[in-house]
């Protein structure tokens, strides 16, 4: 714990000209770590990744606090250093593989440019490398699929290009947004499994996006719960399911679909009410939604607290316990 | 990740079928529409004919070689007949089809130039840049094109040069909205943000991400727009604003106009050849906007 972690997210705040969707949100990815950041749709966790590579949507500004990677300030870093730290110290794996790759180019070239485009190798050798790396995300038969087009790829395939793009120049960390939301289940461990396995051969840090609290127990190491922008908790991963102590989460853990989230009547719980507008609120975004909040809780945002080793919560009133009450909360 | 993955024999299966370039596919369905194998042979054969002139007429087509006003098929020394001059008018349709077909294609290539540059710009950057470029766009599309071409030509000397540069001036404007459309729907799409996460630099996005990406239209737009360039160059021709020392189908078409009504073949037999070859690029360039067509080819862009 003494070294400088790889990636440390401090205080990050994202604004667009009507709305701060980010705000004063904190973590840090070790190497060789997985990291989740998970969140609804409107959590701000795909705007927290962008911000790490400077590629927010056109309006999006990052307003305040500091991404430091490998100790530089990546929020303060020139457009000639962001291109060296794009593709080569950080990559990005995208959510839709139909989509983030060029359908008009062979997959092999694809790849090989990333590999020309930061390393300066001749188009021999990095067609070379991009036939190795294929071969490295287990693309079948990789020296004739170099020269398939994206269309001619299944959606899984696909996705392991963009995995073959992403290490191609052995980056530090890689952020994977929703990897795997677009495959089929099957397919997704499969996917799962590569990125963890590169990640143990390369030693990369993993900053995982995803929705999944399935996929996220089981391949994340540490757990950041984002909800209308605002980190609410942060745990390690083993202890998500029976140790999350913020009503949220809890909310979350007991709306998937597992037999023991079932309420009395049979039915799937859920969380009432919705995410619109809560990024406004100057107190707990949640409290809205939450059966245990008290008026204090609109005042002011709760402070995170320490709860437990590597476990922290941004709500006074969470209850300690197992997840069964989170059922009640649900409710 | 020890078990081969399932989806393996699914893709070997894949594989199995030839790989297809998107523009190769789009080729194919050009090759199956008729029209467009029509209009490709038919600019075929004039451009055979163009580059073949001095073999398939020899000597100076401005040459006074037979008595004029010879009608077409009575005399096989001039097989279409001559003009109020005596020259002949086949060797003229010979002639003139270098003059419409390379300032036709030039000034495509001048105004693809000039439009993608501009368009591209436009639509990659945004902003200011777009805004700036949208008002200049706009302005030169306000200026009805003939009369910016006649002003141009009366300006400098009408050379073949400067016909082409003209005609290429006046035709950019379509092609840089075109591009700058295209640009602006394929910067917002993941290849070109996922490109962007890896480091590329703009000129790479530009040239080699959303480029080719963005070619299809064009290529459908550049084949009507040398039919428009070869009307133009023979409207301007026919003007009498041409290039003198120059055979054109525009020219021929002009000098024929005095004796329209005693001889109007001097005049129908070049016209005949700008309505052929205008048709036959018109019929290409819809072939290959319906073969670049996603609904078509079942390829979703």
């Amino acid at each position: 714990m003494t070294r400088a972690p790889l990636l440390l997210v401090d205080g990050l705040s994202v604004a667009f000209p009507t709305a701060t969707p980010v705000r004063d949100v904190g973590f840090t990815v070790g190497e060789g770590e997985t990291v989740a950041l998970v969140g609804e749709s409107g959590s701000g966790k795909s705007l927290v990744a962008s911000s790490l590579l400077r590629l927010l949507p056109a309006g999006g500004r990052i307003v305040g606090g500091a991404v430091r990677f490998e100790g530089t300030d990546v929020t303060r870093s020139t457009e000639a250093e962001l291109t060296h730290l794009r593709g080569r110290r950080i990559a990005m794996v995208f959510q839709e593989p139909a989509t983030a790759l060029d359908p008009v180019m062979t997959i092999g070239r694809q790849v090989a440019e990333v590999i020309e485009w930061h390393e300066g190798a001749s188009r021999r050798a990095a067609r070379a490398r991009a036939i190795e790396l294929l071969d490295l995300v287990r693309l079948p038969d990789p020296s004739r699929r170099v020269d398939s087009y994206p269309h001619e790829l299944s959606g899984g395939q696909r996705q392991r290009v963009m995995i073959a793009m992403a290490i191609a120049c052995r980056p530090k960390l890689v952020v994977a947004d929703e990897p795997t939301t677009a495959l089929d289940v099957t397919i997704q461990a499969q996917v799962l499994e590569l990125l963890d396995r590169l990640r143990r051969e390369l030693s990369m840090g993993v900053l995982l996006i995803s929705h999944d609290l399935g996929v996220v127990g089981q391949w994340a190491d540490r757990v950041v719960v984002l909800y209308a922008g605002r980190k609410l908790e942060e745990l390690p991963a083993e202890r998500l399911f029976d140790g999350a102590r913020h009503p949220y989460t809890r909310g979350l853990l007991a709306a998937s679909p597992r037999p023991s989230a079932l309420g009395a009547d049979g039915l799937l719980t859920e969380i009432p009410g919705q995410i619109d507008g809560a990024d406004r609120l100057p107190g707990c975004p949640f409290s809205p939604r939450c059966a245990l909040a008290r008026p204090s809780c609109d005042d002011r945002m709760p402070d995170l607290v320490a709860v437990g080793p590597e476990h922290t919560v941004a709500c006074p009133v969470a209850p300690r316990g197992g997840i069964a009450d989170a059922v009640a909360v649900g409710r | 990740m020890t078990a081969p993955s399932p989806s393996a024999p699914a893709a070997v299966a894949e594989t199995a079928a030839r790989p297809s370039r998107p523009t190769m596919r789009a080729l194919r369905a050009l090759v199956g529409s008729r029209p467009a194998v029509a209009g490709l042979v038919v600019l075929g054969l004039v451009a055979l004919v163009a580059i073949l002139a001095p073999f398939v007429a020899p000597g100076d087509p401005l040459a006074m070689v037979a008595r004029p006003f010879v009608r077409p098929g009575v005399s096989g020394a001039v097989p279409l007949g001559s003009d109020a001059l005596g020259r002949d008018l086949f060797a003229g349709v010979v002639h003139g089809a270098r003059a419409s077909l390379v300032i036709g294609l030039a000034a495509t290539v001048v105004g693809l130039l000039v439009g993608t540059l501009v368009g591209a710009t436009a639509g990659y950057f945004g902003g200011r840049a777009d805004l700036v470029l949208v008002r200049l766009i706009e302005l030169f599309q306000t200026i009805p094109n003939f009369v910016l071409v006649v002003v141009m030509v009366a300006i400098v000397q009408p050379t073949i040069v400067t016909i082409t540069l003209a005609i290429g001036i006046v035709s950019w404007p379509p092609v840089a909205r075109l591009v700058r459309a295209e640009f602006r729907a394929l910067g917002a799409r993941d290849f070109v943000l996922a490109a962007r996460a890896a480091g590329c630099g703009d000129l790479h996005m530009m040239l080699r991400e959303i480029l080719p990406n963005a070619l299809p239209p064009v290529i459908s737009t550049a084949s009507v727009m040398v039919a428009s360039a070869i009307l133009m160059e023979s409207a301007l021709s026919f003007l009498g604003m041409g290039d003198p020392n120059l055979v054109s189908w525009g020219a021929m078409v002009g000098a024929g106009r005095d004796s329209l009504r005693s001889a109007w073949h001097v005049s129908a037999v070049p016209g005949l050849a700008i309505v052929v070859v205008v048709l036959a690029l018109n019929f290409v360039g819809e072939g290959l906007e319906e073969a670049f067509d996603p609904r078509r080819t079942g390829e979703r862009r």
